[in-house]
């Protein structure tokens, strides 16, 4: 089973994103902002990681940044979904590090099938 | 008294008539009054055989008879006295034959001299013999009178011809001698001396006025030393010398030292015993009274004594005056002398005389009226020459008529006249002299033809007039006016003439003065409003925010106004004067591109070039600041530039606040419809355990619609960032048959079959169809709004037909459906922003009404064109053209494929 870090400070949308990745069969772990995402991720384990861009402490993108750097999360796939939609922002993600960029609100169905895309993709 | 019976003609054809014969011969030959009177009195007596008798001459002035010839027995003085007055009566023969008293006369026969009725004398005859003057003598003597009475008469005529002769002989000489004099006393003691001679008086004074009185100024004979400096009140009208003061007009008192009409201030005046004054009058003036007095006879003058004392009174009178005026005119003359002495010395040459007299007119014209001074003038000239009135015409410049600036009449304040009173200067004698340009005296208004006294003043008897030149130029006339005929002389219009050079030179001269302080107070006036008017300007210049450099032909900054400076950043004073070239560096890359094209544009001769705005902004420490350019032509030659510079800092600032206002919306927006549409989507899922249907629907109507409002939010953002110029295109190179069949397949296809709608799609490209310079995402975004289009507005059972084809340079795609079809007034607002169509099968399709608004704004990115043809109810098709090669506003064409 598929073990997936989610990243997401707004507490119902958090709970949200758990309940639609764990329905479809995924193990998920859940942290408030990018600090704790670091720490989480630095540790290993994760075959993906989900993050939101605007979080307190550390934001989305920072963390992403810093993910990159670490051996245990270079390679792994990173999706934001995020409510900032602006072509800069987006943009700034896909610089940041990032495989995926996805705009809130999100489709279950969507979001669980660009998932599944980058597991596979990351297996080979 | 006892008429005599009628005579026998027999009787006076005797010795009578022979008698009357040769005395008529007698008389004819003589015009002597005596031998005239002594030759008939003569033939009287001897024809009548009388005692005694006398011829008498009738005095019209004393009313009675002088004796002239009287021989033998006489009257008594009143039986004489009686008949001379019953004579004066009936104008007839008196005889009488039967007298008593003391003298020894008994008869006596009174024949009147009747010259055309009125008498003129007398002949008496006496006897001592009762009746000795029968009807032949009454007859005889009343023929001699009748040839005496033509006889007497001119005799008479001819001695008195010869007294005045003899008078005006003497007068002639008497005002000769007088005349000869200038001395005003010597002048008046002469007229006494003089007059003593000619009227043989013993007393003859002078009066002259002085204030209300009458003061002896001059005396000869009786009581000479005491009448000068004697004074009598002039309105005392008892007083002979003041009453012919008033009455203006000769008076006589023939028994003055009794006479009651008359009071005698002067015991020496009593013993005057006939008394004669006359006015001096020299034209309408009276300069004093001439007295004339006879100390011995009563009786003494006569009427023609008045006239020929009054007539000698206008010859003294003329002396006077002379005598005065040259008194006067010494007096000037010295005063004269010394101011030309004065003036020779400080203005010595002719140039700095002329120069003097423009200067002193003009002060003449600024300071005074220049209308009072042409009257001065004008009084002053005529103090010597003495009309009447006058005037001075000028010529206005501007409308060639005359105006009246200038008029005085003797005696009289002088109408001051400046209005168009009509009178053309071609016209009148005025006319006649400016053509002339000659002086003219006319001695008669009667017998000259040029002046017309129908419609000039008819009362004006002789004029004087002179032409005003100036400058070689006619300006107007100077005219003097006499109410008598041959009132003025050679020597006064010379006199006029000088003083009419005098008059035109300073009226031309005031007329330039004020011609120049006019032209220099308008003059002032416009550099005051043109002064004004650059200040305006240059407040107007100065108050706007946006900068303003003015740089000339040669590329030089000639105005910069304080935004200019502020902008830029540098000082105001080393801005002007600059070259444009030496700011290159100084901003950057832009700043130099803004220099460069205004140095290209001085360079260039070619055709002008147009204004320009650059894209680029200059970036000044923290400013920023955009560029336009402006090339100023006159007449056709490049004359400089004008850049405006506008600090778009602020505005700046807005747009990114706008954006980032945005995007926190969005981003807001975007939350809780998260969690609304996953959590929907979640139980959709069945997470939340199994669901009715009802269930199910409802919470597909929640997840739709955060759909929606999901789309809504990207819409805004799409449109604001296209609107703001923030969407940039990357252009690579695109195969457009690729995108549609990707849209098609992928996007419509799926869209069918998930919602089962019947809608068959067919595509008709042309093969390989060349590729386009364009941003494959904005492609791909129009070619899908327009696909869902035509999707959702086609009910189910149509059709939507895709065809692609190119030519040269465009390739064309066009999308057809068969759906509702727009109408006409929908055509034209297709295209505006929220614009959705009120009918009701379009409005249950949800929309946001932005749709085709961005995909406008994003085929004209593409330097492309969307236009769409449709029929109501049949269907719709959009074309689109997009050009193959970059046609496109925007330069970043980027590598990369």
């Amino acid at each position: 089973m598929a073990r997936i870090l989610v990243a997401e400070d707004e507490p119902d949308i958090r709970h949200l994103i758990a309940l639609t990745l764990e329905f479809n069969g995924f193990d998920v772990v859940s942290v408030n902002d990018g600090f704790e995402a670091i720490e989480a991720a630095k540790v290993g384990g994760f075959d993906l990681i989900v993050l939101d861009v605007r979080m307190p402490r550390t934001s989305g993108y920072d963390a992403c940044r810093q993910l990159r750097k670490f051996a245990v999360t270079k390679n792994t796939p990173i999706v934001f979904l995020s409510a900032k939609g602006q072509e800069s922002e987006v943009e700034t993600g896909l610089d940041a590090g990032a495989d995926e960029y996805i705009l809130k609100p999100f489709a279950p169905n969507d979001l669980v099938e660009r998932i599944n895309y980058y597991l596979a993709k990351s297996k080979k | 008294m006892v008429e005599k019976a009628l005579p026998e003609i027999s009787s006076l054809a005797g010795n009578h008539l022979a008698a009357l014969a040769r005395i008529s011969e007698q008389l004819r030959t003589s015009m002597d009054l005596s031998d005239v009177l002594q030759t008939v009195f003569f033939e009287a007596m001897a024809n009548s055989s009388s005692d005694g008798g006398q011829i008498s001459l009738y005095r019209d002035s004393a009313g009675s008879f002088l004796p002239r010839h009287e021989i033998g027995d006489s009257l008594p003085k009143n039986e004489a006295l009686e008949l001379e007055k019953i004579v004066l009566e009936t104008l007839q023969s008196v005889v009488r034959d039967d007298m008593q008293g003391r003298s020894p006369l008994r008869s006596v026969l009174v024949t009147p001299i009747l010259y055309e009725g009125v008498i003129a004398g007398l002949i008496g005859l006496y006897s001592r013999n009762r009746d000795h003057f029968d009807i032949n003598t009454v007859e005889f003597l009343n023929a001699l009178s009748n040839l005496a009475s033509v006889a007497i008469v001119n005799a008479q005529l001819y001695q008195d011809t010869l007294e005045r002769e003899r008078f005006y002989a003497a007068l002639g000489r008497v005002t000769l001698a007088i005349s000869a004099t200038v001395d005003l006393p010597e002048v008046l003691s002469l007229v006494c001396i003089e007059s003593l001679e000619l009227f043989e008086v013993d007393g003859a004074y002078i009066w002259q006025a002085e204030g209300d009185n009458l003061v002896g100024s001059a005396a000869a004979g009786h009581a000479r030393d005491r009448f000068v400096k004697a004074t009598v009140p002039l309105k005392e009208t008892r007083i002979l010398s003041s009453a012919v003061a008033r009455s203006e007009r000769g008076l006589i008192s023939n028994n003055f030292g009794n006479d009651d009409r008359y009071i005698r201030p002067y015991r020496w005046q009593s013993a005057i015993k006939s008394a004669l004054a006359v006015p001096l009058r020299k034209d309408a003036d009276i300069i004093g009274i001439l007295e004339l007095a006879d100390t011995t006879n009563r009786n003494r003058f006569s009427l023609s004594d008045i006239e020929l004392a009054t007539f000698f009174g206008t010859q003294a009178a003329t002396a006077i005056q002379n005598a005065r005026l040259v008194t006067e005119m010494r007096k000037l003359n010295e005063q004269l002398d010394l101011r030309v002495a004065k003036r020779t010395r400080a203005l010595g040459e002719e140039r700095d005389r002329v120069q003097y007299l423009l200067r002193v007119t003009s002060e003449l014209s600024a300071s005074l009226d220049q209308d009072k001074v042409l009257v001065r003038t004008m009084e002053l000239v005529n103090e010597v020459v003495n009309a009447t009135h006058g005037n001075i015409l000028l010529i206005d410049s501007l409308t060639g008529e005359f105006i009246f600036p200038s008029a005085f009449e003797k005696h009289k304040l002088p109408p001051l006249l400046r209005e168009d009173f009509g009178y053309r200067p071609e016209e009148g004698l005025a006319g006649w002299i400016i053509r002339g340009r000659e002086a003219v005296i006319i001695d008669d208004t009667f017998d000259d033809a040029r002046w017309d006294g129908s419609r000039e003043e008819p009362e004006v008897r002789s004029i004087l007039a002179v032409p005003l030149i100036a400058s070689d130029e006619v300006i107007g006339v100077l005219a003097l006016f006499h109410e008598k005929p041959n009132a003025f002389t050679r020597e006064q219009l010379e006199l006029v003439e000088a003083a009419g050079s005098q008059v035109a030179n300073a009226i031309s001269n005031a007329q330039l003065y004020l011609l120049i302080r006019d032209q220099a107070e308008r003059l002032g006036r416009m550099l005051r409003e043109e002064h004004i008017e650059s200040a305006k300007n240059q407040a107007i210049l100065e108050s706007i925010a946006d900068g303003v450099l003015v740089a000339d032909a040669s590329g030089q900054i000639v105005l910069a106004n304080l935004s200019a400076s502020h902008i830029l950043d540098i000082i105001r004073e080393q801005l002007i004067g600059k070259s444009i070239n030496e700011l290159m560096g100084l901003y950057a890359a832009t700043g130099d591109n803004w220099i460069i094209i205004i140095e290209d544009w001085s360079s260039s001769s070619g055709p002008g070039p147009q204004p320009q705005f650059l894209a680029e902004r200059l970036i000044i420490e923290d400013k920023i600041v955009s560029i336009s350019l402006s090339p100023v032509f006159a007449s056709g030659q490049f004359f400089g530039t004008v850049s405006i510079f506008r600090d778009i800092t602020q505005e700046v600032a807005v747009d990114r606040m706008k954006s980032e206002f945005v995007s926190t919306v969005s981003h807001e927006l975007r939350t809780p419809m998260t969690s609304i549409k996953g959590y929907a989507d979640l139980i959709l899922m069945g997470a939340a355990g199994d669901l009715t249907d009802a269930q199910t629907r409802y919470l597909q109507v929640i997840s739709h619609n955060a759909d929606r409002m999901s789309d809504l939010v990207n819409d805004l953002l799409d449109i604001s960032r296209i609107e703001s110029g923030k969407t940039t295109l990357e252009l690579t190179p695109v195969d457009l048959s690729v995108i549609i069949q990707q849209v098609v397949d992928v996007h419509l296809r799926s869209l069918i079959k998930q919602e089962n709608k019947h809608i068959s799609v067919t595509t008709n490209i042309t093969p390989s169809l060349p590729l386009v310079i364009a941003d494959r995402d904005r492609i791909t975004q129009i070619l899908t709004n327009l696909f869902d289009n035509a999707y959702h507005y086609t009910p189910s059972g149509g059709s939507i037909n895709v065809k692609a084809h190119a030519d040269n340079h465009n390739i064309f795609v066009s999308i057809d459906d068969t759906g509702f079809g727009l109408s006409e007034d929908e055509l034209g607002k297709i295209f505006n922003r929220f614009y959705r169509s009120e009918r009701e099968e379009v409005q249950r399709v949800p929309g946001t009404g932005l749709g085709l608004a961005i995909v406008r704004s994003l085929v004209e990115m593409h330097g492309g064109e969307i236009t769409v043809e449709s029929v109501l109810d049949e269907g719709s098709t959009f074309s689109l053209a997009l050009p193959m090669a970059a046609n496109l506003p925007s330069t970043n064409l980027e590598e990369d494929v």
